[in-house]
Order: C-alpha cells, then sequence, then structure tokens
C-alpha cells in the first residue's frame, strides 16, 4: 500500500440546481408545447479543481461554513458520489460515519439491527459476532437489545448506531459530525475511541463546526471555500481564517492568490488585511474636521500577525495609521468599545491613561495593546475618535468602525469575564 | 470492473443476506400466524380454485386447478420481485445517501426474498401433486435449471426497471398497468395449445411463456422439455440479466442525485 492513502486529483463537483423543471409528463409537454418555462439550470460549484494528497496515518479535519461542501467532499471519498471532472484515488477500506442510524430498521430489535447496520457498513456476520459484546457493551444498552428499535430513546438509537459504527476496522475512517451523541460520559468514550484508531495509524478525514474539537484532533485542516477553493494547510491558521470567515462581513472575499492547494502564511496575512479594511461599518457615522483622518485601523496579535478574531483573554493590539494634513499639537485619542447589543462597555482614553501626542506632522502610528480584555465571547464594535486636548473639537471620529470577535474556549456565561480567586 | 463489483459484492454478502431475510421478517412482524401465512396463502388459493374450476368453471382441462396454480407460482415471483424492486432503490434513498455499498444489492434482496417465498409455496405444491394423484418423475431434477432460468429473467427485469425508475417515477405507475396485461399474455390460465396461430407467436415472444410451459412440463406431465425451449429460454434469461445490469450499473452512479 502506498503512503498517500487518498489522492484528489483535479476533482470539481457541482450541484445543478433546476428550476422549472417539470414533474409530470403532462407539464413536459405543455412547456414543450407552449415554448414556455425554459428549463433553467444554476449550477452550484462544490468544488472546484481540488487536488489534495492524505497520506496514510494522518488525522484531517476539514472545516468551512455550512454549504461550503464539506459533506459533499465526504462523499465523494466515500464513493456515495461519483466527481464531476477530475480523479479520486483511495488506497484502502473506507468507513463513513456520515449519518449513523440511517439503515437501522425501526421494526427489528435492538441485536437485529446490530448485525443489519453491521453489514451495511461492510462487516460480515463473524465480525459481527466476534465483536458483539464489545458493540453492546460501548453502547450500554445491554438490558435493551431485544427491544424494538422503534422503541428507544433517540439518545439510545444513536448510541447503538456509533457503537457499530465505531467497531468497523476500515483504513479511513470518515466522520461527519457526529461527536454529539449522548452525554458527556459517552462523548469521552467516543472521542477516545477516536484516539485510540489514530494510535493504530488509521486515517480519519474528520468534519466539524466544533473548532477546539479539530486543534485537538487534526494534523492539518482542509478549509473549504464557498466557490470550492480548497486550502490545505496547518490546523491553527486555518481555523483562524474560518473565524474570520464566519464572523466576517457577507461580503464577497477573495484571496489574491489563485493557487488552490496551498495556502501559504503570506495569503492569509494578504486576506486578513484586505477583510481588516473591508470591514467597515458603512454607516454614515464618520464626522469631524478631517485635518487628522486614520489611514488604517487593524487589528493584530502580540506578534504582529493580523486577525481580528481572539480568544478570549488574548491580547488584542489595534494599530492605527494617522495621518496629519497640517502640524497638530497635544492630540488624544479616544477608543470606545460596544458589544453586539449597543452597550457601551468600554472608553478608554488616552490622555486619562496618561499619554497625549504631543506634536503630530504627517504619518503618525499608534499602537493600542488592549491587556487581557475580558471580554467573553461575540462581536465587538470600536470606536475611535481623535480630538484636540480639551476634547471640544474632533479632528475625526469613525463611530463603530472596527469590529473584532472574541472565540471563548471555556463555557462562561454573561459578558465579562472575571479572574476569581475561590478559596475553601 | 466486472472483477471490481464481483468483489465487492462478495465482501457485501452478508448485508445481501440480512437484507433478504429482514423483508421476510418485516412482512409477517407482528402477526400472530407469522411465517405460516407464506403457506397458507398458496393453500387457500389452491383450495379456491379447486373448488371453483371443478363446480363453477368447468374448463375442459384435465387436473386445471393444479394447472392454473403452477403457472401462477412463478407468476407471484415474477410480479413481487419486480413491481417491488422497481421502487426499492427510490424506498432506500436515505441508506444510498448515506453509506456507500453495492447499490445492485437492494433490488438483488429484492428478488431473493421473492425467490425464497417462491420456493416455500413449492412445498404446498409437491403437497397438491401428491394428493391429485400425479407422478412424480425424473423430469423434477430440471427444476433448479428453470428456476435459475426464471430468476435470471425476473433479476434481469427488476434490477433494469429499479434502476431507470430512480430517474423517471412513471414507471413504477406503469409497471402496474402492464402486468394486467402481461398476467394474459402468459399462458398461466390457459394452455399455450388453445391459442390460434397468429397471436401464439406473440405469446411465444413473452419471456415467461416458455418458462410457464416447462414448468407444467416438468411437474405436471413428468415430461422432459425439448432441449430448443430449454435453450431459447436460457438465452433469452442471460440476455435480459446481462442488459439489466449493463443499465444499472451504467446509472448506479447518478443514483444519489437524482434521488
Amino acid at each position: 500500500m502506498t503512503n498517500n492513502i487518498i489522492i484528489f486529483e483535479c476533482v470539481s463537483k457541482s450541484y445543478k440546481i433546476y428550476k422549472n423543471k417539470p414533474t409530470t409528463l403532462k407539464e413536459y409537454l405543455l412547456n414543450k408545447i407552449h415554448r414556455r418555462n425554459k428549463l433553467k439550470v444554476l449550477e452550484h460549484k462544490v468544488l472546484d479543481n481540488v487536488s489534495f494528497v492524505i497520506n496514510q496515518g494522518e488525522t484531517v479535519g476539514i472545516i468551512g461554513v455550512n454549504g461550503a461542501g464539506k459533506s459533499t467532499t465526504l462523499k465523494l471519498i466515500a464513493n456515495i458520489i461519483p466527481p464531476d471532472y477530475g480523479n479520486i484515488e483511495i488506497n484502502g477500506s473506507v468507513s463513513s460515519l456520515l449519518e449513523i442510524g440511517a439503515g437501522f430498521q425501526s421494526d427489528l430489535t435492538g441485536k437485529e439491527n446490530v448485525y443489519l447496520y453491521g453489514s451495511i457498513l461492510g462487516l460480515s456476520k463473524k465480525i459481527i459476532d466476534d465483536n458483539y459484546k464489545s458493540i453492546v457493551g460501548f453502547s450500554e444498552l445491554e438490558d435493551f437489545m431485544d427491544t424494538a428499535v422503534k422503541n428507544y430513546s433517540s439518545g439510545m438509537y444513536m448510541r447503538l448506531a456509533f457503537s457499530v459504527a465505531i467497531h468497523v476496522d476500515p483504513d479511513i475512517l470518515l466522520i461527519d459530525e457526529v461527536m454529539a451523541v449522548g452525554d458527556a460520559n459517552f462523548q469521552k468514550k467516543c472521542l477516545a475511541k477516536i484516539h485510540e484508531f489514530r494510535n493504530k495509524g488509521k486515517t480519519i478525514i474528520f468534519v466539524s463546526h466544533d473548532m477546539s474539537l479539530v486543534r485537538q484532533l487534526c494534523d492539518r485542516v482542509l478549509f473549504i471555500d464557498k466557490g470550492g477553493k480548497v486550502y490545505d494547510g496547518n490546523t491553527d491558521q486555518l481555523v483562524n481564517l474560518y473565524f474570520a470567515k464566519l464572523y466576517g462581513s457577507d461580503e464577497k472575499i477573495s484571496i489574491e492568490s489563485n493557487k488552490t492547494e496551498q495556502l501559504d502564511l503570506q495569503n492569509i496575512h494578504a486576506f486578513k488585511k484586505q477583510f481588516n479594511d473591508k470591514n467597515y461599518n458603512n454607516t454614515n457615522c464618520v464626522w469631524g474636521s478631517k485635518e487628522i483622518v486614520v489611514e488604517r485601523g487593524y487589528f493584530s496579535n502580540n506578534e504582529g500577525y493580523i486577525t481580528n478574531t481572539y480568544y478570549a483573554k488574548e491580547d488584542i493590539v489595534m494599530n492605527l495609521d494617522l495621518f496629519a494634513k497640517n502640524w497638530y499639537k497635544d492630540i488624544v485619542i479616544g477608543i470606545a468599545i460596544y458589544d453586539e447589543n449597543g452597550n457601551h462597555l468600554s472608553g478608554p482614553n488616552s490622555k486619562i491613561d496618561g499619554l497625549v501626542i504631543k506634536k503630530i506632522t504627517g504619518k503618525k502610528n499608534v499602537k493600542i495593546v488592549f491587556k487581557k480584555p475580558p471580554f467573553l465571547q461575540g462581536i465587538y464594535y470600536v470606536t475611535i475618535a481623535v480630538y484636540n486636548y480639551e476634547c471640544s473639537k474632533p479632528f475625526i471620529h469613525l463611530e463603530k468602525y472596527y469590529k473584532f470577535n472574541i472565540i471563548n474556549k471555556r463555557e462562561e456565561y454573561g459578558s465579562i469575564s472575571l479572574d476569581c480567586e475561590w478559596l475553601l | 470492473m466486472l472483477i471490481k463489483q464481483a468483489r465487492d459484492l462478495y465482501t457485501y454478502k452478508d448485508l445481501l443476506m440480512n437484507l433478504t431475510f429482514n423483508e421476510l421478517k418485516l412482512k409477517y412482524k407482528n402477526s400472530i400466524m407469522g411465517f405460516l401465512w407464506s403457506l397458507l396463502n398458496p393453500l387457500m388459493m389452491l383450495i379456491i380454485y379447486s373448488i371453483a374450476f371443478k363446480i363453477i368453471l368447468r374448463i375442459p382441462v384435465e387436473n386445471f386447478a393444479l394447472f392454473v396454480f403452477i403457472g401462477l407460482l412463478p407468476w407471484m415471483f415474477v410480479q413481487g420481485s419486480i413491481s417491488q424492486s422497481t421502487n426499492s432503490i427510490i424506498n432506500n434513498q436515505n441508506l444510498l445517501k448515506k453509506v456507500y455499498f453495492p447499490r445492485i444489492i437492494i433490488p438483488m434482496s429484492v428478488i431473493m426474498s421473492n425467490l425464497i417465498n417462491f420456493l416455500i409455496n413449492l412445498i404446498v405444491l409437491l403437497a397438491a401433486l401428491f394428493i391429485y394423484n400425479i407422478e412424480i418423475t425424473i423430469a423434477i431434477t430440471l427444476f433448479p435449471l428453470i428456476t435459475f432460468v426464471n430468476w435470471l429473467i425476473v433479476a434481469g427485469l427488476s434490477i433494469l426497471l429499479s434502476s431507470i425508475t430512480v430517474k423517471y417515477r412513471d414507471i413504477s405507475h406503469l409497471v402496474d398497468v402492464i402486468f394486467m396485461a402481461w398476467f394474459y399474455l402468459t399462458p398461466i390460465i390457459y394452455p399455450l395449445s388453445m391459442v390460434p396461430e397468429p397471436y401464439k407467436s406473440i405469446i411465444q415472444l413473452n419471456p415467461f411463456t416458455g418458462v410457464v410451459e416447462m414448468y407444467r412440463e416438468i411437474l405436471l406431465d413428468g415430461k422432459i422439455p425439448d432441449q430448443a425451449s430449454i435453450l431459447t429460454a436460457f438465452l433469452y434469461g442471460i440476455m435480459i440479466f446481462i442488459l439489466g445490469v449493463y443499465v444499472f450499473y451504467k446509472r448506479e452512479k447518478d443514483f444519489v442525485e437524482e434521488l
């Protein structure tokens, strides 16, 4: 067996959406006779000339916003649908947990369904016989195996299906959003099983919207963008890109490079810059004399890497490129931060913090670091204002002009986080 | 390619078995008599025919009830398989969209469960032959061969129709209508010899004509059919089977998107 277990070569896939498709013969004939309702075909590109290689033993995450084509990619790998163009080579057996429980026969008992579902997944009777105990044990449904599945609760149903599926011993395991099964305890068991798979050197393709899980499990990520481009790369970079897209504007943001296979750091950088610049609040909330303007404002992290998506408590760096038309002195910069509901959360001001720009002429670069901001998950809007010392004359005021996103890995409630010390 | 399909099919042989038996199991699930219905059905049929043809419809054919019964059993196998498998792919679309397995298993399992039903019915038939005092000769050894030919035709047509119906849903309704006519175009309730000439050759074009006639010959008359008719039926079967499988594999990859 070669090391390259999955090879996509220039694969394209699009779905055709028919408008005015006649559903009956009568309609079809009438349309023909009257020459009306011409068949319109909209092509929805899911994958566009995509090539990538997945090696044996890798755990690869596939991420992307809803409808981007993640499940389609899995279905292509699982041989459920064929590609329009291109070539897919799979060197090994595939087992897919695309939607577990499809294939359960509700009138049959749990035991019968184990055999039925197992055989659907390609297990022979002998293998199921050998693993039956362990399947039932894993599902924790020992007492219900002789009950018809229709009397199961939905959680029991999924648990049984997952238990069977996890006992398939394929070379490639496809997992599509199935981790949300059962209670926390069962999920832990599932994760352990997936780790076990990894350790055995199996290849796992993993689709999820749960980015912390993706970070935790995946060696590499394929990011599928709307329009069918696929970026292949480092998990952290692409997860960041995902968040940027997810919380970004709906405007079409294209990445400047046409390269599809590899998205290097620079591309993301370029993309982020563009993204940040575009991320303006377009309503007319800019006022002031404009004798001093903000040429560019963008967010970055401590290392200078441009992003506007942060984890909670991560330092946020706001970069402002100011430009003064003349010579001014004693300039004050004020900032206001709002949450999604428009609540004014904070209003730092350079004068209060002890900084007054003594003189400014031409370009000036200002960097503001929000140290460990206590914001929890959400979108935040930022107002920037440049005033004179008395704060009476606005040079420029950009109301809720910028925004950044906070992602929280911990489950916390409320709008700000507190550093607590718990004493007993 | 053909080898790959065959290997694929072999890997999933347990699935075919499971689906086949589920089909049978589900049919009589929650009924008190359960599997006995498989036997009771043909038994009742035979009793009703015996009474009807002996007392009411007095047709001058020897053992007419048995004559019709032998024709009806394979016909039920044919009709059951074809009409059930026509919609089988559509009915299992949830499964097809989620999991890969050789798609041909779906109509195959329908045919297999009908075949098993047919073989169960034979128990009643054999009992009837015994009661009617019909001598069973060496000709009965040809029974598996004829059943195989019958199976080839049924499988070919079922697989063909199941794959086309995915795209053209009208087929399933068409099949119902055609079966009504087809019943009378097959010599089930009449002997072929009764049909006048120009129509006789038309009826002989029907692939099931030969099969039904041969079943009667070996069971009722105890004679070995002539080689020409066995060969014709066999070739017919092979041709239809190959056509069905060919069309199915051609269309198979588009199923998921058409469903």
